[in-house]
């Protein structure tokens, strides 16, 4: 609809006032501005500074899906960490230049009346993140792996925050050696799962002492690797079939 | 219209009854719940006006509880004015809305720490309320109050006597238009909402705060009971002056519903059409923006 064509180009003129004014109603009516548009229009806003953060969100994502295509050859020449690592960079990278002013769109997207939208738009980003690397798989592992994904993405958007190494060298390091972690932990789930289903006929010995042992160190590991809250980890939408 | 020119080169809100002595054919036009010749209507709404001009304040205490101050606040934070607006309040003779707006912008300079770069005093500045009515006691009565308030001598404020339906002011120059409890008092709201959208920039917005339509079985009846018995009955007994009030009840309940009223702003061009009913529909609050 044309309005919302409006709203758009009004935002899109506002990030570029982001820098200096933050995510705020003063950038969106110096973007209002620059589109010849009255300030007034921040009335048709229904969360003014959310729906910046929220556009840029969808923006980035569709850039990614975008670069992602770009640097497809690239991409397949790596392993899977290091392809998980470049796509992830890839988007941080784009946060870059509002880096002075993301920890307020951090907590603008921490407020309770945000938090559904800001929670869905990074389920979908990490959707978005493991298609990108040639993950198509449909099976139990899906929330765990959007979850745990989630986890390495936002403990490295928080770490970028106060990195001051030169083209954020320091947080590639940290996500990758990130990624290396959880991966291995995936893994080790999945090899869990295929041989108790495999070996179902071993149950008497895997339900002895030490298969329990095994079992509940494991799920301590995913625990730790997973790094959102249980309910977070609920709300995510489900896949289609 | 022969009414209509006279108006314009006059100024004033006419008395009817010396001005019209011939029928004309254009049409015939709700006064209440009486119909009249067209061009007689903004006459007679005229003469009413002026005679309730200084009692406003006390008129409408009566009509709505003293509710009416919060229903212009809910109005004024609705339009969200910032320092630099341009905006044309009409039918605010006495100047409500245009202090309510003048209040929030200067309250707003003070507090905001961030524009450093830019020079607030200057945009302050460039700020300009402008209130606009047909009847020029109203607008003496405004004028004194802003003189009482300390606003005077304020260039941000701008009297303008003129009609609804056919503005001075250029196109696509307000930021803001509003227009509270005048727009049932127009003939043809068709083309005060017209001139509303013209006057407007891109991205301007229409507020419209009006009494409206109670639906709600119970309170319908205490509405009706309340607007019909006891309203001309103070106003008779306060300001002596039955026949306004009663005018003026009766033209809340000719005034389009709240969909139909939408539906006109929709037609006159404006995009993002929303009301709100305040207390149940006694007051509802239209917004538009011209995109």
């Amino acid at each position: 609809k044309e309005e919302d064509d409006e709203k758009r180009r009004v935002l899109n003129a506002a990030l570029t006032y982001v820098p200096t004014l933050g995510w705020t109603e003063a950038a969106i009516a110096a973007g209002a501005r620059d589109v010849n548009l009255s300030p007034a229009i921040l009335g048709a806003f229904h969360r003014k500074e959310a729906a910046l953060v929220e556009y840029f969100m969808d923006e980035s994502l569709d850039e990614l899906t975008d670069a992602v295509e770009e640097q497809s050859e690239e991409l397949e020449k790596l392993v899977l960490h290091e392809r998980l690592a470049k796509v992830m960079r890839i988007r941080l990278e784009m946060q870059a230049p509002y880096i002075s002013k993301w920890a307020q769109a951090l907590s603008i997207q921490a407020n309770p009346i945000n938090l559904p939208v800001a929670m869905k738009q990074r389920a979908v980003l990490m959707d978005e993140i493991w298609h990108s690397v040639g993950d198509r798989s449909t099976d139990w592992d899906f929330y765990s792996k959007r979850a745990i994904l989630g986890g390495v993405y936002t403990a490295a958007e928080v770490y970028m925050l106060t990195d001051y190494s030169p083209g954020f060298r320091d947080t590639w390091t940290f996500t990758e050696r990130r990624i290396i972690d959880v991966i291995d932990c995936r893994k080790t789930a999945k090899e869990v799962m295929q041989r108790l289903s495999e070996s179902w006929k071993f149950r008497p010995v895997l339900l002895s002492g030490s298969g329990m042992v095994q079992a509940a160190q494991l799920a301590q590991a995913i625990g730790a690797g997973l790094g959102n809250t249980i309910a977070s980890f609920l709300k995510q939408p489900r896949p289609g079939p | 219209m022969r009414g209509a020119l006279l108006r314009a080169a006059t100024g004033k809100a006419l008395r009817a009854r010396w001005i019209h002595s011939e029928r004309s054919s254009s049409g015939v036009a709700n006064f209440g719940f009486r119909e009249v010749p067209e061009d007689e209507k903004a006459g007679m709404v005229g003469a009413v006006f002026s005679s309730v001009a200084s009692n406003y304040d006390l008129m409408n205490d009566i009509m709505s509880g003293g509710l009416h101050r919060l229903w212009k606040d809910r109005l004024v934070s609705e339009l969200q004015p910032f320092p630099g607006m341009q905006h044309l309040d009409v039918a605010g003779g006495t100047g409500d809305i245009a202090f309510r707006v003048l209040d929030t912008i200067y309250s707003k300079e003070q507090r905001s720490p961030q524009k450093k770069e830019v020079n607030e005093k200057e945009v302050v500045d460039e700020t300009r309320v402008y209130v606009c009515d047909i009847n020029a006691s109203m607008l003496d009565v405004g004028r004194q109050r802003a003189k009482t308030r300390g606003l005077g001598e304020l260039p941000s404020l701008v009297w303008v006597e003129g009609d609804a339906e056919a503005l001075t002011f250029a196109d696509d120059s307000m930021d803001g238009y509003t227009i509270a409890f005048g727009i049932r008092n127009v003939t043809h709201i068709d083309k005060a909402l017209r001139e509303a959208h013209r006057v407007l920039k891109r991205g301007g917005r229409f507020l419209c705060l009006e009494l409206s339509h109670v639906e709600t079985p119970i309170f319908k009846q205490i509405y009706d009971f309340y607007s019909f018995s006891v309203i001309p009955a103070i106003g008779q007994m306060v300001a002596k002056d039955r026949n306004s009030y009663q005018y003026l009840v009766e033209s809340i309940r000719k005034f389009p519903k709240q969909d139909d009223f939408a539906r006109m702003i929709i037609n006159a061009g404006f995009s993002n059409v929303q009301y709100e009913n305040l207390v149940q529909g006694v007051v509802a609050i239209h917004s538009g923006f011209k995109l």
